[in-house]
C-alpha cells in the first residue's frame, strides 16, 4: 500500500515541470529525507503515496500539498533543488486530515494522502499471565521451531523440544545457533528445489522447454541453467563470497546424495550441458550474467540488451526499472558529462515517457554491447564475448555501431562488464538485496520502520565484519526480534 | 498477505489465551448443541482478543507440512499423499500450498495470499496421512506407531481410560510440540463419543484417524 513513490514523483515533475518530461530525481530526494521511513525501507513507494489514479492523473490530498509547495511551473532542476524543501514544508501538517502527520504517516508506512490509512498501532498486553504462553516477547521455543522450519523443512521432534526447554537460558541460545548450523546443511536448505534452489527461482528464470542439460533436453536446448542455480548456492553456502554470483570466473557443478557444490572446470561443465560449444572467455566472466543461460535468455538476438541489463538489475540488485525502481539518470542537468539515453539503436526511447526510465537503463545496458547470446559471428560460438560484436553482426547499421561498451551503473562510470559486476556487487545495493532476500524469506515479509536499523545494521554487518558470508549474516537474523518475537 | 498475517495472529493469539479455538466453556463442560457444532445459544462475545504487534505468522509450505506429517506420525515421505495414487499432493498442489512452478509455469515466487483450494489441499494432505496411520495402527498387525495403546473391544475404546489420555497427550507433543491442556483433552474424548453416536462400525479408529486430522490441521500446526 506504501510503495513505488516514484511513479508518484515522477507525475508531479510532469505536472510541475514547464516541460513534459517527467523527473526521476524525486523518489532518492523523497528516500534521503526520510531514509528509515517504512516507504523507503520495504521497497520503492507506491503510487498512492500521491495518487487517486496515475492515469488520468489525479493527485490525492497529500500530492496537491506537495504540488502547492513545490510551486511551478518549474524547470527539472529547480523541481530537483525544491523537492526536499517542498516535503519538509509540509511534514508537520496533516494532508488527509486523519489526525496523523505526513511525517509520521511516512514514517510508519501508512498513507498521508488516505484518511482511511492510518499507522498500526497494536498495544502489547501488559498482563499476560493468563495465557499459555507471553505475546510480544522473543521466544527460544518459538525460535527453535522457526529455525527448524524455515531451514530444515521440518519441525523438531518432541525430544529435541523438551531437551531444548530443559536447558538454561544461556545454553538455548547457544542451541539455537548450533540447530542453525545443523540446518544450514541441510537437503532441504541446499539441495536440488531447496530452498536457495528456489530463491534463485526469480534470478534464473527457468525455461523447462529451452532446458539444454545432458539428461534433460527441451524442444528448443539453449543451455544448462542448472549451471546458474549451482553457482548461486554455491555462494550462498559455506562462508563463501555472496558476491562471486556476480564475479566469478568459474562455473559450479553439483553431486547429489548428500548435495555438495564445487568449483568445476570447462570440461566438466561441458559434459552436463547439451549442444554446448566454446565456453566464455575466462577474462570476460562476470558470474551468472555471463552465463551460456543468462545470454541466451537474456540477450537473445538483440543488438542493446536491455532485457539482460534489467534483469540483472533486478535480479542481484534488487531494482524492477518496470517498476521505476533504481533510477539514476545519466543526464547533464544531473552533473553528467551525457544525456541519456543517446537512442544508438534508433528505438525511439529518448521520447519524453521514455527516456525517465532509459536515461537509466541505456547506460545500464552498454555493458553487455558485446556479450553475444544466439547468434554469433566467425570464429566465435554462441554466448561468447566478440569484441566488435554490432560492426559484426549488424555490418550496415553505422548509428548502432555507435554504442559504446562503457557506461554507468548506480551513477558511477564503468568501462566493461567485468567492472559493472565489480561495481554491483560492491554496492550498499547488493548487500541490501542480498539481505533482504533473507528477511523476507525468514521473517515473512519486508522490515517495518521499527526494524530498519536493525534490517541495516545486519547488511552493513554483511558487508563488513561477515565478508559476505550468507550464513555468518544469518545468525544475526535469527537473533532480532522481527524474527524471534510471538 | 497482510489479511492472512491479521488473521493468523488473532486467532493465535485467541488461541494463547485460551487454549482452543473458542467453543468451550471455562468450566470444562461441553457447549450447547455439541462441540462447536453451530448452536446458537454461544454465551457473550469473548473479550476482544489481544493481537500482538510483534509476531509474524507464516503458513507451511506443502513440503513442512509433509515433512512434519512423516516425521510425527512415522511414515515415509513416499507413504503421503498422491493424487490418483501417482502424483505426490504436496507437488500436485504446490502452488496452493505456498510453493511455486518455476519450470513449465514461471511461477517463480510463492502467491503472497492463499487461494481457494489452500485449505482444502491441507485438509487432503493431513487427512491422507492421519488415515494411513490409523490403519496402520489398527489393522495391519504391523508394530503400531501412535494408536497402539489403546484397548479396543469390537471397534470401540472407552475415551476415559487413561491410555486414551496418554495417546492425546503424545499427539499434541507431535504435532504441536506441547501437552494438551484439560479442555483439549475433553475435546478429544467428546470427539469419540460424537463418532461412536453415528453408528460407525470402527469408531476407534475411525477416531484415532479423525483427532489426528483435528490436531494437524489447528492454526498451531498450520501456521508457525
Amino acid at each position: 500500500m506504501h510503495r513505488t513513490l516514484l511513479a508518484c514523483a515522477t507525475a508531479l515533475g510532469l505536472l510541475v515541470s514547464s516541460e513534459t518530461r517527467a523527473e526521476p530525481s524525486a523518489p532518492p530526494i523523497f528516500c534521503e529525507r526520510y531514509p528509515t521511513s517504512a516507504t523507503c525501507l520495504g521497497g520503492p513507494a507506491s503510487c498512492d503515496t500521491c495518487h487517486d489514479s496515475t492515469e488520468p492523473v489525479d493527485w490525492n490530498p497529500y500530492g496537491e500539498a506537495v504540488r502547492k509547495a513545490l510551486g511551478g511551473p518549474l524547470s527539472p532542476s529547480e523541481f530537483t533543488l525544491r523537492l526536499d524543501l517542498a516535503l519538509g514544508a509540509i511534514e508537520t501538517a496533516d494532508a488527509d486530515g486523519d489526525g496523523v502527520s505526513n511525517r509520521d504517516e511516512i514514517q510508519e508506512g501508512s498513507l498521508p494522502g488516505d484518511p482511511t490509512s492510518v499507522p498500526f498501532e497494536a498495544v502489547c498486553p501488559e498482563d499476560t499471565t493468563g495465557m499459555d504462553y507471553p505475546i510480544c516477547e522473543r521466544s527460544p521455543r518459538h525460535i527453535l521451531r522457526k529455525i527448524h522450519l524455515d531451514v530444515c523443512g521440518r519441525s523438531p521432534r518432541w525430544v529435541e523440544m523438551e531437551a531444548f526447554l530443559e536447558q538454561s537460558p544461556e545454553a538455548q541460545e547457544a542451541a539455537l545457533h548450533e540447530a542453525l548450523d545443523v540446518c544450514l546443511d541441510s537437503e532441504h536448505w541446499l539441495g536440488k528445489d531447496g530452498v536457495l534452489w528456489q530463491l534463485a527461482h526469480p534470478k534464473v528464470r527457468p525455461v523447462a522447454a529451452l532446458k539444454g542439460s545432458a539428461v534433460e533436453v527441451g524442444p528448443v536446448p539453449l543451455a544448462n541453467y542448472d549451471h546458474d542455480y549451482q553457482l548461486y548456492v554455491w555462494s550462498q553456502i559455506d562462508d563463501h563470497d555472496a558476491r562471486s554470483v556476480l564475479t566469478a570466473d568459474f562455473g559450479v557443478l553439483r553431486d547429489d546424495g548428500p548435495t555438495r557444490y564445487y568449483a568445476a572446470t570447462d570440461t566438466e561443465l561441458e559434459q552436463e550441458c547439451a549442444f554446448c560449444l566454446e565456453p566464455m572467455q575466462v577474462e570476460r566472466r562476470v558470474g551468472n550474467i555471463t552465463s551460456r543461460w543468462f545470454l541466451s535468455y537474456f540477450v537473445m538476438f538483440t543488438p542493446l540488451p536491455r532485457a539482460a541489463a534489467s534483469q540483472a538489475y533486478r535480479a542481484y540488485l534488487g531494482y524492477d526499472i518496470a517498476r521505476n525502481e533504481g533510477l539514476f539518470p545519466i543526464t547533464v542537468d544531473q552533473g553528467f558529462p551525457v544525456t541519456e539515453p543517446a537512442d544508438h539503436d534508433r528505438s525511439g526511447v529518448d521520447a519524453p515517457g521514455c527516456a525517465t526510465c532509459h536515461s537509466t537503463l541505456d547506460p545500464l545496458s552498454y555493458a553487455f554491447r558485446n556479450y553475444t547470446g544466439l547468434v554469433s559471428a566467425p570464429g566465435y560460438g554462441r554466448t561468447q564475448y566478440i569484441p566488435d560484436r554490432l560492426e559484426q553482426l549488424w555490418p550496415d547499421d553505422t548509428a548502432l555501431h555507435a554504442t559504446p561498451e562503457s557506461g554507468y551503473l548506480l551513477a558511477e562510470s564503468y568501462d566493461n562488464l567485468v567492472e559493472w559486476g565489480q561495481i554491483a556487487a560492491n554496492s550498499d545495493a547488493f548487500a541490501k538485496a542480498a539481505v533482504m532476500d533473507y528477511w523476507r524469506l525468514l521473517v515473512g515479509r519486508p522490515p517495518t520502520a521499527d526494524e530498519g536499523p536493525e534490517y541495516e545494521s545486519i547488511w552493513r554487518r554483511f558487508q563488513g565484519e561477515h565478508d559476505y558470508s550468507v550464513e555468518r549474516m544469518l545468525h544475526d537474523l535469527v537473533d532480532t526480534e522481527a524474527y524471534g518475537a510471538i | 498477505m497482510r489479511f492472512e498475517w491479521s488473521l493468523a495472529l488473532g486467532l493465535l493469539a485467541l488461541a494463547a489465551c485460551t487454549g482452543d479455538l473458542g467453543s468451550s466453556p471455562p468450566d470444562g463442560r461441553p457447549p450447547p448443541g455439541g462441540g462447536g457444532d453451530g448452536g446458537d445459544d454461544r454465551g457473550p462475545d469473548p473479550d476482544p482478543t489481544p493481537v500482538s504487534p510483534k509476531a509474524t505468522v507464516k503458513r507451511k509450505t506443502g513440503t513442512q507440512i509433509g515433512n512434519d506429517l512423516a516425521q510425527a506420525l512415522e511414515l515415509g515421505s513416499d507413504e503421503l499423499c498422491r493424487e490418483l495414487g501417482q502424483e505426490p499432493c504436496a507437488e500436485v498442489h504446490a502452488i496452493a500450498l505456498r510453493g511455486v512452478s518455476a519450470y513449465t509455469a514461471g511461477v517463480f515466487e510463492p502467491l503472497e495470499v492463499s487461494t481457494a483450494t489452500s485449505p482444502i489441499a491441507v485438509d487432503r494432505l493431513v487427512l491422507s496421512a492421519c488415515q494411513t496411520r490409523a490403519w496402520r495402527d489398527f489393522e495391519s498387525g504391523d508394530a503400531p506407531a501412535l494408536f497402539g495403546d489403546l484397548r479396543v473391544t469390537e471397534g470401540r475404546l472407552d475415551p476415559d481410560a487413561p491410555e486414551v489420555e496418554a495417546v492425546i497427550t503424545e499427539l499434541y507433543r507431535r504435532a504441536l510440540l506441547r501437552d494438551p491442556k484439560a479442555t483439549e483433552q475433553m475435546h478429544l474424548r467428546d470427539l469419540y463419543r460424537h463418532i461412536e453416536a453415528t453408528g460407525a462400525t470402527a469408531p476407534a479408529r475411525d477416531w484415532a484417524a479423525l483427532s489426528c486430522f483435528a490436531v494437524f490441521t489447528t492454526l498451531e500446526a498450520v501456521f508457525y
